[in-house]
């Protein structure tokens, strides 16, 4: 088990990657809280042997991401949580950020991770494909039609 | 869209400074401070644990001999009548772990692969038929003298319905001290009562000696050493100074 002084660590470091990782795939708060404390709980009881940060932080990607399908497929939760509902995001923020997250958020949910994951988080193909566990070549895939998708729904909105 | 765009749209959502300080209360709460895993996970991890150590002490105590039966029969050879004898090593469920012929003759327990795990107060029933008058001796071999008195307590149930039984008991050094000079378990429990009274007999005399010249060294009748004429012959009854030790794990 890790000591309480790795898990705060852990929390400084990878708090705002798993929150993103979260709104990419839940559409409210409680699931955020519940998918966010069960991510590091599973950090601090995790035996894994990190080789760097980097290492670290692409296993707290993984996990979250695995755990926020975990729970979006639970049956429970299907039959408790309006599947239409609209993703829950920061009131603060300029138009052009918030058209761009919006976009990003109405893709289909396997185009979101490897757009944040590339985009923002500026991991190659290669990387996202070990980190997501798919296949290079699905990678590029997905990144390229996740770009033909996001330039019509952004220049969808350029001209409203 | 430029890479200030996707900053820009990723770097406003932000984790909440409540939902990390709550999320540090939950993990102290749920490790106990972190000093230990949660309650489900070490009860499951205790229990995957009390399994693996049942399986592994339970199939161990299976196989692992808890004591040994010397079965010696009269049986005929070109040379006459021999003495037929095996070793059953037995587990602590009295199920039979292994048979291994002491002898050349092992015509009556010819199959001894379909022996194994099979109880051996079942095998000792199908040799010892009511109508047999062959003598069938049985000596525990045993570490534990409890052990060996509950198994001789076991044979002793049978020998008044079956005369042809004799049983007894010796420690696995004695044992091993049989078989190296020769003298076949049964024999050598007769050599070391008939030594308390002649010293200078030593094992290859007594091997060469039938019974009847054994019991006329004890001065005894021979009913008293043979098996199966009858009453009953079994542990301490039958030797005087029967000696009762165990089988040295």
């Amino acid at each position: 088990m890790r000591s309480e002084q790795e898990a705060v660590q852990a929390v400084e470091r990878y708090a705002d990657t798993v929150r993103r990782v979260c709104a990419l795939h839940l559409k409210n708060y409680a699931d955020t809280e519940d998918i966010f404390q069960t991510v590091f709980l599973k950090y601090v009881l995790s035996t894994t042997v990190f080789e760097s940060q980097e290492h670290e932080k692409a296993w707290f990607i993984r996990v979250t991401v695995n755990a926020c399908r975990d729970l979006l497929k639970s049956f429970f939760r299907s039959r408790t949580v309006s599947l239409d509902a609209l993703p829950e995001l920061p009131a603060a923020m300029p138009t052009d950020h918030r058209e761009v997250l919006e976009a990003v958020l109405s893709l289909p949910e396997k185009y979101r991770d490897v757009v944040y994951l590339h985009y923002y988080e500026t991991y190659t193909a290669p990387q996202i494909s070990r980190i997501l566990g798919k296949n290079v070549n699905t990678v590029y895939t997905l990144l390229t039609r996740s770009k033909q998708l996001l330039r019509e729904k952004l220049e969808g909105c350029a001209d409203e | 869209m430029n890479e200030q765009q996707w900053n820009g749209a990723f770097s406003a959502i932000r984790a909440e400074a409540s939902l990390k300080e709550e999320t540090l209360a939950y993990l102290a709460r749920r490790t106990h401070g972190y000093r230990r895993a949660p309650v489900r996970r070490q009860l499951g991890a205790a229990l995957a644990a009390c399994l693996v150590v049942v399986s592994l002490v339970g199939g161990g105590l299976f196989f692992t001999p808890a004591y040994a039966l010397s079965l010696e029969l009269p049986a005929e050879s070109a040379s006459g009548t021999d003495t037929a004898a095996w070793e059953l090593e037995v587990n602590c469920f009295h199920r039979i772990v292994s048979c291994t012929s002491t002898s050349e003759d092992s015509a009556v327990l010819s199959d001894t692969a379909s022996l194994r795990f099979q109880d051996w107060r079942e095998l000792l029933q199908t040799l010892l038929t009511e109508d047999t008058a062959e003598p069938v001796s049985v000596t525990v071999i045993s570490g534990d003298p409890d052990q060996s008195a509950d198994v001789l307590e076991d044979l002793q149930t049978w020998t008044a319905q079956r005369p042809g039984l004799h049983c007894g008991s010796l420690t696995s050094q004695e044992a091993q001290e049989a078989q190296s000079v020769g003298l076949s378990c049964w024999k050598y429990q007769i050599y070391l009562k008939v030594k308390s009274l002649y010293p200078n007999l030593t094992p290859e005399a007594v091997k060469e000696m039938t019974m009847q010249e054994l019991q006329e060294l004890l001065g005894q009748d021979t009913e008293e050493i043979l098996p199966g004429n009858g009453g009953a012959n079994c542990g301490q009854a039958s030797y005087g100074n029967h000696h009762r030790h165990g089988w040295e794990s």
